[in-house]
């Protein structure tokens, strides 16, 4: 059996709530998260000889963790076995073991771990382990106002949401990490590697601004 | 990685280190080479200078280890050997340092076999190129589109050729002066990897400006590529340059010319390994 995430991207506002849920569940400083909420945009207007306003702008929110891959490349490129895989095919990161070389960082897909440099670790989302072993939901999934997320057993997600995908933009492509991850996605969605749109808070979601 | 910077251990791991590697294997060769020809105490001088690229191997080793946040638990390194590129690397480098370091300590033996010496040359041989090429290929993540590429084994072979072969250059040069044809040889050698070095990284860069994925663009991170390639160009043919000078002078000033030589194409190499870490770009974000 393996645990996933149920991602309805019709219902979310981007309200952040699941992203501030975490934080607070995990004690989390102002510039870490373990969810993040991404905002893609894209599209233009034009106007015609007519006076009239022709417009493909399209903007939707993905949240988005840690999706416990089913062949996650960050467990694969950890040198010291630091990042585990259980029986419920939750992903985490051995605090112990983890010596902090950032082979899961670069590996990584999705950008989930994030190196502490403080700590000298590596850290993600272990989707609420403890709670889980208490039988609760993770707090993100709680946490929802718009109950966009859900989370359980990935088979019965897949029955109930016969018609969800396994990935969106500004999200990678799902084969290469088979991530237990499952969206609704909404009518403006685009394919996993689309390049027409951006992610319009790059600064608050990824490292790249540093880019420039 | 949001900046090469951060990985400026690594860039001196994969500087030095390959580099090191390629040079003591060369040495090996000199040796086995000669090895029915050469009097006792030329085997025991050549032996003794191993310490050259053994210290840089080591140098380049302990930089590596600075890149981790917890070096207490380094160890722990030795954990996923088969399934992390970076354990393999790992694993070589040490076998590597042990063989090649069990030669060198077995040679300061008042008496020591001179058939367990040269298998112990043959195996330090072996071992290098396994160091070089686990090293390389210690980047290939699928999911970071501006690393899984050939360039990159390319680049770093072609780096510690150009490298490796002019510091042993410069250590058998010391050793046997002008009359030796080696270190001219491999002086030439060296010369013509700067060249293919050149076209190398080249190719590398024009190849990143096809990489982007949904948010970025991988030449975005080094739109500076150019710049270090003409860099590396100048610096590493003024070493060589030098290098060639102090194989005409005697004594301590060609090895202290040699040695400057030397240092100018290590820094070379570590400028051209930089864009390399700065240009980090994963298939997602």
């Amino acid at each position: 059996m393996a645990y996933g995430f149920y991602f309805d991207s019709t219902r979310c506002t981007g309200c952040r709530t699941c992203e501030m849920a975490c934080k607070d569940y995990k004690d989390l400083p102002a510039e870490i998260a373990f969810r993040r909420v991404f905002d893609y945009e894209g599209g233009s207007c034009a106007l015609g000889a007519d006076g009239t306003v022709a417009s493909d702008v399209f903007m939707y929110h993905v949240s988005d963790a840690c999706n416990h891959c089913e062949n996650p490349k960050c467990f694969a490129a950890c040198p010291t076995g630091a990042i585990e895989k259980d029986d419920d095919g939750i992903v985490f990161i051995n605090q112990e073991t983890c010596t902090g070389n950032g082979a899961c960082v670069d590996a990584c897909p999705y950008g989930v771990p994030i190196l502490v440099k403080e700590e000298g670790k590596a850290k993600k989302c272990d989707m609420c382990r403890d709670r889980v072993a208490e039988g609760k939901q993770p707090i993100c999934v709680e946490a929802c106002p718009l109950r966009a997320l859900e989370w359980g057993d990935l088979d019965e997600l897949k029955a109930a949401h016969p018609d969800a995908v396994a990935g969106i933009a500004p999200l990678a492509d799902p084969s290469e990490t088979v991530p237990s991850l499952l969206i609704n996605a909404c009518p403006a969605a685009k394919e996993p590697g689309d390049t027409t749109g951006f992610v319009a808070n790059e600064k608050e979601v990824t490292g790249v601004a540093a880019f420039e | 990685m949001a900046g090469g910077f951060s990985e400026g251990s690594l860039a001196m791991f994969t500087a030095l280190s390959p580099a090191g590697a390629l040079t003591f294997a060369l040495m090996a060769a000199y040796l086995l080479a000669h090895a029915k020809r050469m009097d006792q105490a030329s085997w025991d001088r050549v032996s003794h200078a191993f310490l050259v690229p053994l210290g840089v191997v080591w140098m380049g080793f302990m930089a590596s280890a600075t890149h981790l946040g917890t070096p207490a638990n380094a160890l722990h390194a030795f954990a996923g050997i088969g399934r992390s590129p970076l354990s393999n690397e790992v694993l070589c480098t040490v076998v590597f340092l042990f063989v090649g370091g069990m030669y060198w300590l077995y040679t300061y033996k008042i008496s020591y076999l001179k058939s367990l010496a040269q298998a112990l040359l043959v195996c330090s041989i072996v071992a290098s190129a396994l160091m070089m090429w686990f090293t390389a290929f210690a980047y290939s993540v699928p999911t970071v589109p501006s690393w899984d590429t050939w360039h990159t084994p390319l680049n770093l072979w072609g780096l510690s050729f150009a490298a490796g072969t002019a510091l042993a250059s410069c250590v058998l040069g010391v050793l046997f002066g002008r009359d030796d044809r080696w270190p001219r040889v491999l002086r030439r050698i060296s010369y013509v990897c700067v060249v293919g070095v050149v076209l190398l990284l080249g190719m590398h860069a024009r190849f990143l400006a096809g990489v982007e994925n949904n948010v970025a663009g991988a030449y975005q991170a080094v739109p500076w590529y150019g710049v270090v390639i003409v860099s590396y160009a100048a610096i590493s043919l003024a070493g060589l340059y030098v290098l060639g000078k102090a194989a005409r002078c005697e004594g301590w000033r060609g090895a202290v010319m040699g040695s400057l030589g030397c240092v100018l194409v290590f820094i070379a190499t570590f400028l051209a390994r930089l864009p390399f870490y700065f240009s980090y770009l994963s298939a997602g974000f």
